[in-house]
């Protein structure tokens, strides 16, 4: 198959497309302005984290909003929606299930070259059992002894696709940590990955204890395993937000 | 780019200066709308805080791209606008026949023809198409903008490829509907 001028003409298309023209030194000098200031110390920042806020208020109202339509939709008919890689509807309550260990084949540095991101190496949990990549290359999977002897469980994946599907039979809540908002669900929740296109690997489905999830800039963490406080704690450590 | 990730502002200007256009131009076709520039500050922003993850040698330009484009798709939901794991990319809602139009070669006709085969696609080869494509990125490139493996860049881009030509007939220049 020669796509050699079907690709000229998709580049001519894109050249062809009405972008907004745009002053690079004013934009420059905006975001100068707003990494120079601390939020909330001058007009600037003030400016800049009451728009992190609203944002944010419009981000929780829409997951709030969200969560809610799905409680009262029926499953089948349930609409999704992708939250940095994750999709949440509604579901039926499920019995919780122990933490699936990572392999133990592959160190931090191997699994880091078969991902297409960056990942987080969270030092502060010390050495993982166990490190692993998903099939698809999408996700990196680390797990560690928890000190109640549970596993505690880190994946890591790109939030530009959807990832992973989360069942819930109530409410998840949106937590503040720093400069990013996540998400907690606090109970035993069906979880299943999915491929780009939102399909189900239905052999990778089980039952989830309670989880964060947290996008971190260009990164989405999943933990399981720690209680809420630990969870935000370890989530704050290892994002650099604390 | 080391005086950068050591916090240097003036150095990190420099680059916000020398890639500002291409992320404003990212944000707009990956859906920004009207928040495209907003997007881009609040970008370099958070970019600017994960520098250290940026790998050393590696290119900054598609790493930032990523973040400009869950950035674009987190503005999309704030405005409101409608939740779906299966939406069009809204980023091909942009307007054709852009302010030089010379620089294309392709008649209005074909250009039509053409983007609205690119929106038959299914979302996550529409995503690989913009990159490589409409932004101009390599495959590698497009790859770190998207956070996904360079094999699934390449087999998708692959199936795009073939589904566009099977979809458009160069000859008769008429487009044919897929059931």
């Amino acid at each position: 198959m020669n796509t050699e001028p079907l690709s000229q003409e998709l580049k001519d298309l894109g050249r062809a497309v009405q972008i907004p023209p745009v002053d690079t030194d004013a934009l420059t000098a905006r975001t100068m302005a707003r990494l120079a200031e601390p939020a909330g110390t001058t007009t600037a920042g003030r400016r800049w984290a009451a728009m992190t806020r609203r944002r944010r208020q419009a981000l929780a109202g829409a997951v709030a909003g969200l969560i809610i339509v799905l409680a009262l939709t029926p499953p089948v008919r349930a609409a999704v929606a992708d939250w940095f890689g994750v999709i949440v509807r509604s579901g039926e309550p499920v019995e919780s299930e122990p933490i699936p260990q990572a392999g133990k084949s592959l160190s931090f540095e191997e699994a880091r070259e078969l991902v297409g991101f960056e990942p987080i190496e969270p030092r502060i949990l010390g050495t993982p059992q166990g490190v692993e990549v998903s099939p698809d290359g999408r996700v990196l999977s680390m797990t560690w002894s928890g000190a109640d002897g549970g596993v505690i469980r880190l994946d890591q994946f790109s939030g530009v696709e959807p990832t992973f599907l989360k069942e819930l039979h109530r409410a998840a809540e949106m937590i503040d940590v720093g400069v990013t908002t996540a998400l907690w669900f606090d109970g035993p929740h069906h979880v299943v990955r999915v491929d780009e296109a939102g399909r189900e690997y239905t052999e990778t489905a089980r039952s989830a204890g309670p989880t964060l999830i947290m996008p971190v800039v260009d990164v989405t963490l999943r933990i399981e395993g720690l209680d809420r406080a630990a969870a935000i704690d370890i989530a704050r450590s290892i994002s650099g937000t604390d | 780019m080391d005086r950068v990730r050591a916090g240097d502002r003036d150095s990190y200007a420099i680059l916000v200066r020398r890639h500002a256009a291409a992320a404003h131009r990212a944000a707009v076709i990956f859906g920004a709308g009207q928040d495209a520039e907003d997007v881009v500050q609040v970008a370099f922003v958070k970019a600017f805080q994960a520098l250290p993850r940026c790998r050393d040698g590696a290119a900054f330009r598609p790493w930032f791209l990523r973040i400009v484009i869950n950035e674009a798709k987190n503005a999309k939901r704030s405005a409101g606008r409608r939740w779906s794991a299966t939406e069009r990319l809204a980023a091909l809602d942009v307007p054709l026949d852009g302010p030089d139009p010379a620089a294309s070669t392709l008649s209005h006709e074909r250009r039509a023809e053409l983007m609205a085969a690119v929106r038959r696609l299914p979302v996550p080869q529409q995503r690989v198409i913009a990159c490589r494509f409409l932004l101009e990125l390599d495959e590698r490139e497009t790859a770190t903008a998207l956070g996904l493996p360079s094999g699934t860049v390449k087999s998708r881009l692959h199936r795009a490829l073939r589904r566009l030509q099977r979809d458009l007939s160069p000859e008769v220049g008429v487009v044919e509907h897929e059931h």
